[in-house]
């Protein structure tokens, strides 16, 4: 098992430098979390003003690898502030087809084109979490609350799903 | 404890995954056969060049190794393909079903042969070996050449390994003796290593500072050690100041030729000019003096030759050379006047020079003339030319009148004789008869000819 971890770093340690050393991420930096464990990133997003509800805001975020990565997809969770998001557990845990593997049927709304598969890599991933905050996807929730906000919202009748969204946003910023 | 850095801890992963049973497989190199020949990972080889990126296998994004393609035309490496297919039986890529084995084959020869070319560096460089071989070679360095790979040792009751190099003596070198230096116990065959590395008793002074380094570090040390005398950064321009090299800047900021460093491009550029400007110089200072001595003794410029070539003829044996130094001594001696040429050479290449001025003269001249011979000449044969034009036209006018005259007369006694003929035919037929008489007129003998001709073909009016 040893030898296949250290491919899996090996792997993994590159990964992290080309996005580190490349711009295809405007507002998104990556780090590990303990410099002898490559496993485990920490990922911080800015997002910028042209997100609707979490725009301004600063989230952050771990992204954790399983020894069969990229067999297996990572996981990732938001630290606090936990953005208030119908996709996104109120634990942290975001949930997000690209990191749900293909043979899982507990998710059969999901085309199975959506799901991971061994060639995506923390930059497909990433780019996805950005265009999910950007448009949530209420037909899974894992925020029951925020999905029925939202959808009230969608449906014109308050804006209240916005107000929880900014109060996020100011906390994250550490304002509240 | 065992003491750092034995072979056994050095080695890169001598251990690779074994490789999954599947299609295709038994092609793969089977590394595990033999326990005595080192195995390779080629997932941990380091690749010299950065490889092109279509031969990265999409899942692993290394090099592809035994590479395979699917039915999609998409290539993975086998073992990477493989591991996928357990979980999901669709393409990584593109998501089309892949049934097994059906659905792959050997990548082509191409891609295979571009792989096999790749250049790495041998696993065991850390170790000491410089090797860079092609993907394909390097399985057979590793397992049969390389000095620096593991071997089992070569005492069978010994179960440790040992590099191919001392593996050569023999003999079994995993026994512990005291280090000569420290008295430690250290392994036989990493002795070398603590004495270079880790022994803090073997440790050498800086040959500048007195501190003391391990040996393997010493080199490194006294490049940049701090009180090593250096010379002056401006040593190029000129300082021949050496200073150790912590006091550097202090020098540095005083060193006059700082500013001489800055302008360096500026003084060899002058530098270049002013020998040029020396050369041009002394030829400018010869010519004078040669002016100098015509202007002075304007009788005098052909003085030398005319006697050396008059001493040439008379004196036998004597060079020409040998005369003209006479020649120029004897000037010098009578006029009193300093000799106008240092040498023999340069009279001669004066000579030389003004003769080839003088030639550029006459050729200068006699282009002149050239042109202006032709501009006379031109000037010249132009009315010529024009007169002799308008001649021609006034020929051909006047022959058009004669032509003109002519057949005005022609007709004019055409008429005439039709006009007699049709008399004499009134005056009776008597008159036929008198045409065989001469006539009394002997001017009009050639009109009677010519109307006898018109009469013979009539004109038809
Ligand atoms: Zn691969
Ligand atoms: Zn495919
Ligand atoms: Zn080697
Ligand atoms: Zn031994
Ligand atoms: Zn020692
Ligand atoms: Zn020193
Ligand atoms: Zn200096």
């Amino acid at each position: 098992m040893a030898g296949r971890s250290s491919a899996t770093a090996g792997l993994l340690g590159r990964q992290l430098k080309a996005i580190q050393k490349g711009n295809d991420l405007p507002g998104i930096s990556c780090g590990l979390v303990r410099d002898d464990n490559m496993f485990e990133w920490e990922v911080m997003l800015m997002l910028d003003d042209d997100c609707k509800y979490y725009g301004g805001g600063n989230f952050c975020a771990l992204l954790k690898f399983p020894d069969t990565y990229p067999m297996s997809p990572p996981k990732m969770i938001f630290q606090n502030p936990v953005p208030f998001h119908p996709n996104i557990y109120p634990d942290g845990t975001l949930c997000i087809s690209i990191l749900h593997p293909p043979g899982d049927d507990q998710y059969g709304y999901e085309a199975a084109g959506e799901r991971w598969s061994p060639v995506q890599t923390p930059e497909t991933i990433l780019l996805s979490v950005i265009s999910l905050l950007n448009s949530p996807n209420d037909e899974s929730p894992a925020n029951v609350e925020a999905a029925t906000m939202f959808r009230a919202e969608k449906e014109g009748k308050n804006k209240d799903f916005k107000k929880r969204c900014r109060k996020c946003v100011r906390e994250s910023l550490g304002e509240d | 404890m065992p003491p750092p850095n034995t072979p056994e801890e050095g080695l890169p992963e001598v251990d690779g995954p074994s490789r999954i049973n599947s299609p295709g497989s038994s092609n793969s190199p089977n590394l595990d056969s033999t326990t005595s020949t080192p195995t390779l990972n080629f997932q941990a080889l380091e690749y010299v060049d950065p490889v092109d990126q279509e031969l990265i296998c999409p899942i692993c994004r290394d090099p592809l190794l035994d590479p395979y393609t699917t039915v999609c035309e998409h290539t993975f490496c086998l073992e990477c393909i493989c591991k996928a297919h357990a979980i999901s039986h669709d393409c990584p890529t593109d998501r089309t079903p892949i049934h097994f084995p059906t659905d792959i084959t050997k990548a082509a020869k191409i891609v295979r042969n571009q792989l096999d070319s790749l250049r790495v560096r041998c696993p065991y460089s850390t170790e000491g070996c410089n090797e860079i071989c092609s993907r394909s070679q390097v399985e057979d360095h590793v397992t049969k050449l390389c000095i620096f790979a593991p071997v089992d040792c070569p005492d069978d009751a010994c179960t440790k390994k040992v590099c191919r190099r001392d593996a050569a003596r023999n003999e079994c070198l995993h026994f512990t003796m005291p280090c000569e230096h420290c008295e430690r116990p250290v392994e036989c065959l990493s002795m070398q290593r603590h004495i270079d590395h880790d022994c803090p008793k073997s440790h050498q002074p800086c040959q500048h500072c007195s501190l003391k380094f391990p040996r393997s570090a010493l080199e490194d040390h006294e490049s940049e050690c701090d009180d090593a005398m250096i010379p002056c950064d401006h040593a190029g321009v000129g300082c021949s100041v050496s200073v150790k090299q912590r006091e550097l800047p202090v020098h540095l900021r005083s060193c006059p030729y700082t500013l001489l460093e800055k302008l360096g491009s500026l003084v060899t550029e002058q530098r270049d000019k002013i020998t040029q400007l020396e050369k041009r110089d002394r030829e400018m200072e010869r010519r004078l003096k040669s002016l100098e001595f015509h202007t002075m003794h304007p009788s005098c410029s052909e003085y030398p030759r005319s006697r050396a070539i008059a001493s040439s003829t008379t004196a036998d044996g004597m060079g020409e050379e040998a005369a003209l130094d006479e020649a120029l001594r004897s000037n010098a001696s009578t006029g009193g006047v300093p000799p106008p040429f240092e040498s023999m050479d340069q009279y001669l290449l004066a000579l030389y020079e003004s003769a080839e001025s003088k030639m550029d003269n006459l050729q200068k001249s006699l282009n002149d003339l050239e042109g202006r011979q032709t501009v006379m000449l031109l000037n010249e044969t132009m009315p010529i030319k024009e007169q002799l034009a308008e001649m021609r036209s006034n020929i051909g006018a006047q022959g058009m009148h004669v032509r003109w005259l002519m057949n005005l007369r022609i007709q004019e006694r055409a008429r005439n004789a039709a006009a007699s003929a049709m008399s004499g035919m009134g005056g009776g037929m008597s008159g036929l008869g008198s045409d065989s008489h001469g006539d009394p007129e002997d001017g009009r003998g050639f009109g009677r000819r010519l109307s006898d001709s018109l009469r013979e073909n009539p004109p038809r009016l």
